[in-house]
């Protein structure tokens, strides 16, 4: 008997005969992705009937048996409540980890199966499961997990109050390839073409100028120039209709950051104490009574924005100084994205401070939204304010409108439609009514 | 009967519980070809039994498929409130639950000496002691078999009226009571029975077609009445209801619920917020309206506290028709909540209620036939029709009195569609005798 | 624990272990192979089933522990042995002499449902996962998807 357990060495485990396929990334996938198709679920609409199972049950097992189905309605006595639990269809699926046989795949079309062949129904995957989705049947003993009935879900097409929607899961990115296209532009007549800096522009009788710079002007001179404010209040109009458009579409400071982000996928990492996203406004702040007390603005000749456009002179000249500020600051991008925009710029902060009673806000719609079994928005967030902790949890978070640079990458990513821009008033949850 | 093969385990399962003993017997197919189902072979297994008064339930062939609303199980006694026999609709999901447990007829008969409950599942039926449920409400009765960690998905309990003797008890199916106004309850509580639970684990083939039949009679009904008539609401605009009360009611915040396969709810569950005196706080309270005509005799006495009065009568399981006839005429809350608390530890004799007049349009005999609660939508003949259909086959009575438009043929295409047992079946005519 | 040795004896019986003849088909599909490094013979439901033939000592044995309950031996058995049933037979025992120190409890109903070495197992493999995940995991799967439907609705 003693030998045997020597022989350990010689077994071929299943982890070697199908191994896990690695995740590439290929050129398509950034604006075509891979498929997400998934069931949606608005417990609103669900009356708790039952006929969801009824079908599945009977693709299953070929009986209407609804704990032979691979979704599960659960009753609530207490809050009177349903809700339906079944496979998500994560992008990341846990319970293709803890399988012990390698008998979960995803394939290409983005649907996890369990491959019967190979699956002894020891029940691992709904240990692993977030939401314990995999069912076991009680009579046979199998493994029913949810495989989207190949591509047309029955329940689904049965569901007769439409609690249950389906969804491809694919998604154009077209807002990507207009903010780049935007950011491009923007940048080429900032820096380039026209003359002057984006602190004080004049573009033929029209003038535009940087908030920041015309508080620091205020403040140095000591008085108020009518068309300062005018001049300054086209970026903040813009500001209280989007939000801080200006740092994710316009700014060329952010556009360069951007760049670096296509460079450095892979961050070094922020330190935590430095993580204040009120140190802005102290900056700010201190750069108005900087301004106040030196007689000239205090920030402007270091702040980055002016710097990137004072780096190119007319006639092609290259200002060294200023190109220096720029790589110095826009360095810090390999350590977080966006780390000057959530933590340092003035203009930033001045622009929260308009966007706070903003006119827009981005919501993350809790029954469209899949939770921990996507969380791409908060991948793909460059300030980082969408929580995935909460999303992992299975809460749809709030996102704080004076952070959110409106770059809207969220809402291009969202195969499900969760992520999407609303007015402030426009209420996300109808309030309880009392008699 | 090889037509019925697919729609029926073919068992019945015997309860005795004075032996406290249970056994499964095959069900007579004689039986089922001659009545079908439900109901009417209730009524034959009533008389094999009659001696023992017993307390059937019983499903339709129908009961569990893919027909509309195929939510049905019928519970067939000696009715002690109208002293006629009764079949009562148990609505929910009795009726599949009990199918897919392995038994399609129920016979509960003699008296047991403690309370006791029992539980069914893959074709066996247990006989538990229920001291633990005694004098416990439904909600805490709930919590109770969840701690214990019996496995139930349906079941059928009766509440602290029904410990007390209280004749207007009323059975519940969950925390959400029923039609029962016969007084079901009181008969399970004179045989020591606290409740039924099933637990549905297995299932049955039915027909191939039965999906494509569903969809076609689906399609009919929302072509026709779109999703309008659908709701709680809209039921009791059909029974009759008065515009002030309808606005006032309105105000609560209303979900649909449904019952097994039902395509067009008319049950809601209730969110709502009141005043409690008895605690003089603010309390936040959800409940599941199923009951029509209770709702509007306890809405006629007690106006907007129709909410809180409704609890209370599922709480305690009592039949809120009942009640509000007892309730003090323009009593405050208080008073009203403190009547329905006095009414159910007040034991009684039931006294036989003989009524001569009718509820809508429906005789009062009639009407009582059925349990007392259906709603009288409809004339009484056309009424007597479409309930007794709904009885055999296992569909529910409320809805086939909705929808007038889906006819008998309709549903019998579920069974087959053959055409010579198509003609067998319709030649049927299965009274029920009264 | 002479009660104990009966039911020991009832575990064999209704098992049908008696019925092994250690042709090894339910160690070559069972999980445990992939799940631990010192998968050995005793583990094994050959081993189990030899050990709980020829004593009384298995009960303590840490090696009952280890098995997922899948029923992959049972169904491959030539013999019509049910290794499941016997593990699940000699478990109760166990938990009646109150050892319960290889059960995992749910930390918000208290029931028992996973089997430490088991939970061990799916928790290193997903190792990798922040901790507000891992402690979804420390429930019941009932209690999972009541969390999760309370959360959302």
């Amino acid at each position: 008997m003693q030998e045997q357990t020597n022989e350990q060495n010689n077994i071929i485990t299943l982890e070697e005969l199908r191994p896990r396929p690695e995740e590439k990334k290929t050129f398509s996938d950034h604006f075509m992705p891979r498929l997400h198709p998934g069931i949606l679920f608005d417990p609103k609409k669900c009356t708790g009937c039952g006929t969801c199972e009824m079908v599945c049950s009977l693709r299953n097992v070929s009986k209407i048996a609804p704990t032979s189905a691979s979704i599960k309605v659960l009753r609530d006595e207490n809050s009177v409540k349903n809700f339906a639990i079944f496979c998500q269809h994560c992008r990341k699926p846990l319970c293709i980890e803890a399988c012990p046989t390698r008998a979960i795949e995803k394939g290409e079309d983005g649907i996890v199966r369990i491959d019967k062949l190979f699956c002894v129904a020891c029940g691992l995957c709904t240990m692993a499961c977030p939401e314990a989705a995999p069912l076991q049947d009680p009579i046979t003993g199998e493994i029913n997990k949810c495989d989207l009935c190949e591509g047309d879900p029955q329940c689904v097409k049965y569901c007769p109050s439409g609690a249950l929607t389906f969804t491809k899961g694919k998604r154009i990115r077209w807002i990507k390839a207009l903010r780049w296209s935007v950011q491009t532009i923007s940048f080429l007549l900032l820096v380039v073409a026209l003359i002057g800096t984006f602190c004080s522009l004049k573009a033929g009788a029209l003038s535009l100028s940087c908030p920041a710079g015309v508080l620091q002007n205020i403040a140095s001179s000591g008085t108020v120039v009518l068309v300062w404010i005018l001049s300054a209040s086209l970026i903040l109009g813009l500001t209280i209709l989007a939000g801080r458009f200006f740092c994710g579409w316009i700014c060329p400071f952010g556009f360069f950051l951007d760049l670096v982000d296509k460079i450095t996928p892979k961050k070094i990492g922020w330190p935590s104490f430095l993580k204040s996203r009120m140190a802005k406004y102290g900056i700010l702040a201190g750069a108005v009574g900087g301004s106040c007390a030196l007689g000239f603005q205090a920030f402007c000749p270091v702040c980055p924005i002016g710097s990137i456009c004072r780096s190119y002179g007319a006639a092609g000249t290259l200002n060294g100084a200023n190109m220096g500020i720029v790589a110095v600051l826009g360095g810090l991008e390999v350590t977080e994205r966006r780390v000057w925009c959530r933590y340092f710029c003035p203009v930033g902060a001045l622009l929260a401070l308009f966007a706070k009673i903003g006119l827009i806000k981005i919501v993350i719609g809790a029954n469209q939204c899949k939770k921990f079994s996507c969380v791409q928005c908060a991948e793909v967030c460059p300030m980082g304010i969408i929580d995935a902790d909460k999303l992992r949890e299975g809460i749809s978070p709030e996102i704080p409108m004076t952070e959110c640079i409106t770059c809207m990458r969220c809402i291009d990513r969202c195969p499900y439609g969760a992520a999407k821009i609303r007015f402030r008033w426009q209420k996300a949850v109808p309030e309880n009514v009392e008699l | 009967m090889k037509l019925f093969d697919n729609f029926y385990n073919m068992k019945v399962g015997i309860v005795d519980l004075t032996q406290l003993s249970s056994e499964v017997i095959p069900l007579d197919e004689q039986i089922v070809a001659e009545k079908i189902g439900g109901a009417a072979v209730n009524e034959d297994l009533f008389r094999q039994y009659k001696d023992d008064a017993p307390l059937l339930i019983g499903v339709g062939p129908l009961t569990g498929s893919f027909a509309p609303a195929s939510c049905l199980s019928v519970a067939t006694f000696l009715s002690p409130r109208f002293g006629n026999l009764c079949h009562v609709p148990l609505m929910m999901r009795t009726g599949p639950e009990m199918k897919f447990s392995g038994i399609d007829f129920l016979v509960i008969k003699g008296t047991a000496s403690s309370p006791k409950i029992l539980h069914i599942d893959k074709g066996a039926i247990q006989i538990l002691s229920a001291e633990q449920f005694i004098g416990v409400d439904i909600p805490e009765g709930l919590q109770t078999l969840k701690k214990e960690r019996i496995h139930s998905r349906s079941i059928l309990l009766t509440g602290t009226a029904a410990d007390h003797g209280v004749p207007s008890a009323s059975v519940s199916t969950g925390f959400n009571g029923s039609l029962d106004k016969a007084g079901l309850a009181f008969l399970m509580a004179s045989k020591n029975l606290k409740g039924v639970i099933f637990n549905g684990t297995g299932g049955l083939p039915f027909a191939e077609d039965n999906l494509e039949d569903n969809e076609t009679i689906e399609r009919k009904l929302f072509a026709d009445e779109g999703h309008e008539n659908k709701g709680f609401l809209s039921m009791l605009d059909k029974i009759g209801i008065e515009e002030n009360l309808k606005g006032v009611i309105k105000k609560a915040k209303w979900r649909d619920m449904a019952c097994y396969h039902c395509p067009s709810p008319c049950m809601n569950s209730v969110q709502f917020t009141w005043h409690d005196p008895r605690k003089n706080s603010r309390v936040e309270d959800n409940i599941l309206l199923s009951d029509h005509l209770g709702f509007l005799a306890l809405a006629k006495k007690g106006g907007k506290d129709v909410f809180p009065l409704s609890e209370s009568c599922l709480r305690f399981g009592l039949d809120p028709v009942a009640v509000a006839e007892k309730l003090p005429e323009n009593g405050s809350l208080l008073e009203s909540l403190n009547a329905i608390e006095e009414i159910s530890v007040t034991p009684e004799e039931p006294k036989i209620k003989r009524e001569h007049h009718q509820i809508g349009e429906v005789s009062a005999e009639m009407h009582n036939l059925y349990g007392g609660g259906l709603p009288p939508i409809l004339a009484e003949e056309l009424w007597k029709k479409r309930v007794r259909l709904s009885m055999i086959l296992g569909v529910c009575p409320i809805f086939l009195l909705r929808f007038t438009q889906i006819s008998e043929l309709d549903l019998l295409k579920f069974l087959t569609s053959n055409e010579h047992d198509l003609k067998f079946l319709e030649k049927k005519r299965n009274p029920i005798s009264h | 624990m002479a009660n104990d040795n009966d039911r020991i004896a009832e575990a064999r019986r209704f098992s049908c272990a008696y019925s092994c003849v250690e042709c090894g088909r339910c160690v070559a599909v069972c999980p445990m192979a992939e799940m631990y490094t010192n998968f050995s013979i005793e583990m094994s439901p050959r081993g189990v089933i030899k050990k709980t033939l020829v004593g009384n000592d298995i009960i303590t044995d840490e090696n009952i522990w280890y098995c997922t309950e899948c029923n992959a031996g049972t169904d491959i058995c030539p013999q019509g042995v049910s290794c499941r049933d016997l593990i699940r037979g000699l478990r109760e025992i166990a938990i009646e002499e109150n050892m319960v120190e290889n059960l995992k409890y749910c930390t918000r109903c208290g029931k028992r449902f996973l089997s430490i070495p088991a939970k061990n197992f799916v928790f290193e493999r997903l190792r990798e996962e922040p901790p507000n995940v891992l402690n979804v995991l420390e429930l019941c799967p009932s209690c999972r998807r009541e969390m999760y439907m309370l959360r959302n609705t």
